[in-house]
Order: C-alpha cells, then sequence, then structure tokens
C-alpha cells in the first residue's frame, strides 16, 4: 500500500469515528497535527462524504431495496423530503472534478429533488435524466422526461437548460422543461425566458406561456401558469393537446410506451389525468377519448373503434 | 447526542464551557485548517454563534461545543475548496509520491468519453461493497438511521458500525481515485 493510500484510509477511520456517539477530539487533533497530508486526506474525505450526500436521491432509486426481510423501508415521500432538506445546506460545487466530465441525475419511479447550487432548484420528474458539467452549475442539459427549475436570477451569470436543438436561459423565473423524444416543450410559471432553437429562431417566453418544437415545428399557446409541472402534483393537465403530443407524455409512466394512430394523432385532448402508479393512464385516456386501446409486441396502440 | 441529565443546562453556560475549552479548540481548529488565523477567526464565528443559539437546556455541553466547532470548521473548508477547487480531481486531493513521475492528469478525448458520471462510479462501488459493509453504508448513510439504531437492527456493536463505515468508504475513496487515474 502506497503512503498516500494509508493516509487515505486512516482519514476514512477518523471521518467515521468522528460521526460516532464518543468522537475522539484529541486523537483526532493530534492526528492531523502529525502532517498537513492528513487534514487534505479528511478533506478529500469530506468531499467524497458530500457527495453521497448530493446524491442520496439518485442512489436510493438505483438500488435494489435493501434485502433485509425485517427493514422497513422509510416512506418515498418522507425520504424525498429529508433528501431536499439535506441537498439545501450541500455546496452543488463539491461536484468538481475533471473538466468536461459531466454528472447524470437520474429519477427512477418517483420524482427527485436537486439543489444544484444556492439558486438553481430542480424537481426532476419520474424516469427522466438530467447532465451537468462537473464544474459547471449554469448549464444542464436534459436527456429525457420532463424537470422544473426554480431559478433565482443572477444578471451576471445565466442559467441554461439544454433540450436538444432548444436553449432556455433562465430571466429570473420558474419553468418546465419536456423533452420526449422529438418532442420539446418549455412552459413557464413564474418570470420569463428567452428561448432559442435551431436555425437562430428566438422567442422570449412569459408566465403562463408555452413553447412546443417538433419536427423543426414551432408552436405557443397560453397554460394556466398553475398547471406548469403539473406532475409534481401527481396530475398531468391538457387543453387542446394533440393526442400524438399526450402519448409521447404519459409514455414516461405507462408500462408500455404509448403510440397513437395517424388517424387519431392530430386529435386534441383537454383533460386531467391523475398519475398514480402510471399503469393506467393510456387506458383513461383511451376511455376519456373514446377510442380503442390495444397492446401490441412491447408497446400499446391507440386507434380509432372500429 | 446523549443527554446528560445532570449536566443539563443552559445556553449562557455554553460560553463558560467555550472558556474552560478554549484552548484545546483552537488547537483543534489550527490542527484542521493549517493556519492560526484562519483557527482565530473561527474561534471568533463560534464565541457569537453561541450567544443566537435559542434557550433550552443542552445535555452534555461538552460533547455539544466539539461537535459545533468540528462543524463549523468542515463548513470553513467546504467553502475553501469551493473557491479554489473546481479544477481539482479527486486524485489531485492527494500529493505525488516521491520520486514518481508526474502525470498530465488532463483526460485524453478517449478517457473523457470513457469516463463514467460520478453517480455511475458510486453506484457501482456501493454494489462491490462486501455484503456487511454495504448493508451498513445503505442504512446509516442513505437511508439515515443513526448508528445506534443501525447497531441495533444488525446486531452489532457501534464501534462495527464506525469500522463497517470507514470500510466503506475507503472502496469508495478508491473507486474515485481509480476513475480519475484511468
Amino acid at each position: 500500500m502506497t503512503n498516500n493510500q494509508k493516509i487515505s484510509d486512516e482519514a476514512a477511520d477518523w471521518h467515521a469515528a468522528m460521526s460516532g456517539d464518543n468522537p475522539d477530539f484529541d486523537g483526532f487533533t493530534s492526528w492531523l497535527e502529525v502532517s498537513p497530508e492528513n487534514g487534505r486526506a479528511y478533506d478529500a474525505i469530506l468531499m467524497l462524504d458530500d457527495t453521497v450526500e448530493t446524491n442520496k436521491a439518485a442512489i436510493q432509486a438505483a438500488l435494489p431495496a435493501n434485502d433485509m426481510g425485517h427493514s422497513v423501508r422509510p416512506q418515498r415521500r418522507t425520504f424525498l423530503m429529508l433528501a431536499l432538506g439535506a441537498s439545501a445546506f450541500i455546496p452543488g460545487a463539491l461536484w468538481f472534478g475533471i473538466p468536461g466530465q459531466s454528472v447524470e441525475l437520474r429519477a427512477g419511479d418517483s420524482p427527485i429533488q436537486v439543489a444544484l447550487d444556492s439558486r438553481v432548484n430542480i424537481e426532476l420528474d419520474r424516469n427522466s435524466r438530467l447532465l451537468h458539467g462537473k464544474n459547471d452549475f449554469d448549464t444542464v442539459e436534459l436527456a429525457q422526461g420532463a424537470a422544473h427549475f426554480s431559478v433565482r436570477h443572477d444578471p451576471k451569470v445565466g442559467f441554461t437548460v439544454k433540450a436538444g436543438d432548444v436553449s432556455v436561459i433562465d430571466l429570473g423565473t420558474q419553468f418546465e422543461v419536456q423533452r420526449n423524444g422529438d418532442q420539446i416543450g418549455v412552459s413557464v410559471a413564474e418570470g420569463s425566458v428567452a428561448v432559442s432553437f435551431a436555425k437562430g429562431k428566438k422567442l422570449t417566453l412569459t408566465a403562463g406561456q408555452r413553447a412546443y418544437v417538433e419536427n423543426g415545428l414551432i408552436t405557443t399557446s397560453l397554460i394556466e401558469a398553475g398547471s406548469v409541472a403539473s406532475w409534481r402534483k401527481d396530475r398531468l393537465v391538457y387543453r387542446e393537446t394533440p393526442l400524438r403530443q399526450v402519448a409521447k407524455e404519459i409514455s414516461r409512466y405507462t408500462l408500455a410506451p404509448v403510440t397513437v394512430d395517424p388517424s387519431v394523432s392530430d386529435r386534441r385532448f383537454s383533460g386531467v389525468l391523475t398519475i398514480g402508479d402510471g399503469h393506467s393512464l393510456d387506458k383513461n385516456l383511451a376511455d376519456f377519448m373514446d377510442l380503442a386501446r390495444s397492446e401490441q409486441g412491447g408497446s400499446v396502440r391507440i386507434s380509432a373503434k372500429r | 447526542m446523549t443527554v446528560d441529565q445532570d449536566s443539563e443546562e443552559q445556553p449562557a453556560g455554553l460560553r463558560s464551557h467555550y472558556e474552560m475549552l478554549q484552548p484545546k479548540l483552537r488547537r483543534f481548529l489550527t490542527a484542521r485548517l493549517g493556519s492560526p488565523a484562519d483557527a482565530e477567526d473561527l474561534m471568533q464565528d463560534l464565541w457569537i454563534k453561541l450567544g443566537q443559539i435559542p434557550s433550552g437546556p443542552v445535555g452534555n455541553p461538552s460533547a455539544y461545543l466539539h461537535k459545533m466547532t468540528l462543524n463549523l470548521a468542515n463548513d470553513y473548508v467546504r467553502s475553501r475548496m469551493r473557491q479554489r477547487g473546481r479544477e481539482a480531481a479527486w486524485s489531485d486531493v492527494m500529493i505525488a509520491e516521491p520520486n514518481s513521475l508526474a502525470v498530465d492528469p488532463s483526460p485524453s478525448p478517449e478517457a473523457a468519453l470513457a469516463a463514467k458520471s460520478e453517480l455511475d462510479i458510486l453506484l457501482r462501488a456501493i454494489r462491490t461493497l462486501p455484503e456487511r459493509a454495504q448493508q451498513v453504508f445503505r442504512k446509516h448513510r442513505i437511508e439515515g438511521a443513526s448508528h445506534a439504531e443501525v447497531a441495533a437492527e444488525f446486531g452489532i456493536s457501534k464501534s462495527a458500525v464506525e469500522k463497517n463505515m470507514a470500510t466503506a468508504m475507503k472502496h469508495l475513496m478508491r473507486a474515485m481515485q481509480e476513475d480519475d487515474e484511468t
């Protein structure tokens, strides 16, 4: 074992001991006094511990349930609130590391909340993925799904969300970005955002406005500010929304992806769907629209009734 | 923190404990921060914070003061690393071994592509922990159970909980450093 490794191991021992009920303060002081390297090794363990803290919700979501038969898993809701409470105190900048390396945040079967730094709070919907550079909290990329952003505006440094070739720059704001395959949507609940699209097109959206891009075609519409990112309240709210768009969005929650027959894909849906476990969304949608639903080789097809 | 009924006192009493423990706390902060001036600053912060604690009895004031000092030092180190450490990598935290070759730490494009996200590295490391260390790590560090609760659940001593936590952190640290070096 190298000397560095030995010091690093000692630092881990001290970190565990100092988190216990009877920390040996004097022993720890003496160990630190041996060499400044000891303090640096302890800092590294502290950083690692903070990184674990920051990723706690994602770790919990990614690991299978603890296999101790008699252990009771905490209620998910309570856990997420704790995770949020804790993350508010974790400086996001501890994600430092190799320049250019990105960090992926991934939500499993329930939304997760992340405080990137003191000005950006993110709620990431189920089965969604978000990336940011290890050194960069000013730009994130939504790789898949939906995320709600609450940003305290800093006039010196903008906060940018990228989704494909769409970029959303906050101007002091609460907003949602969705990315479902080639469909990208931006909805503003509060304040305003500047959105730029492929080929240099630009738009400013204010509270209650929504932009939707599909196949390079941009449509804007009005949306009730209170219904932005309504998945945070276990609901999906639609008003005059094309069925193909609804199908892509609910596929984030259903057991199998939902596709729509071209003959009905332009039909509009208005209504509220409750997410729950997500398994009945496709059936409820078909029932609401008086359409047929059939399972076809690993996906669900919604089409006209014969 | 354990509550010792016999030594419960009002926070005002914390300041008298501060007077008593001052030399020890100052020595710790100097060792922890590597700077007597920084240590002095934090001693003053500590004194101010003690005056702001809402009233109510504090069990074991000495342990309370020590814990506060530890946390204050950790927060200070965090902000210091934030200021200067954005470009540092896990492996940089350790100084180079004597007589070893210095290697350009910037990753090749291939290495950058191959590099997994921090979360992936953590998850892989957690999955390969020895069984008991993994159980203890998850129960305490991820699910938030105290050392005492974990000890009771698995029928082990609190010091065994500490040992398993140390094992887990060593394992995770190696995974982080190895990833940086590839």
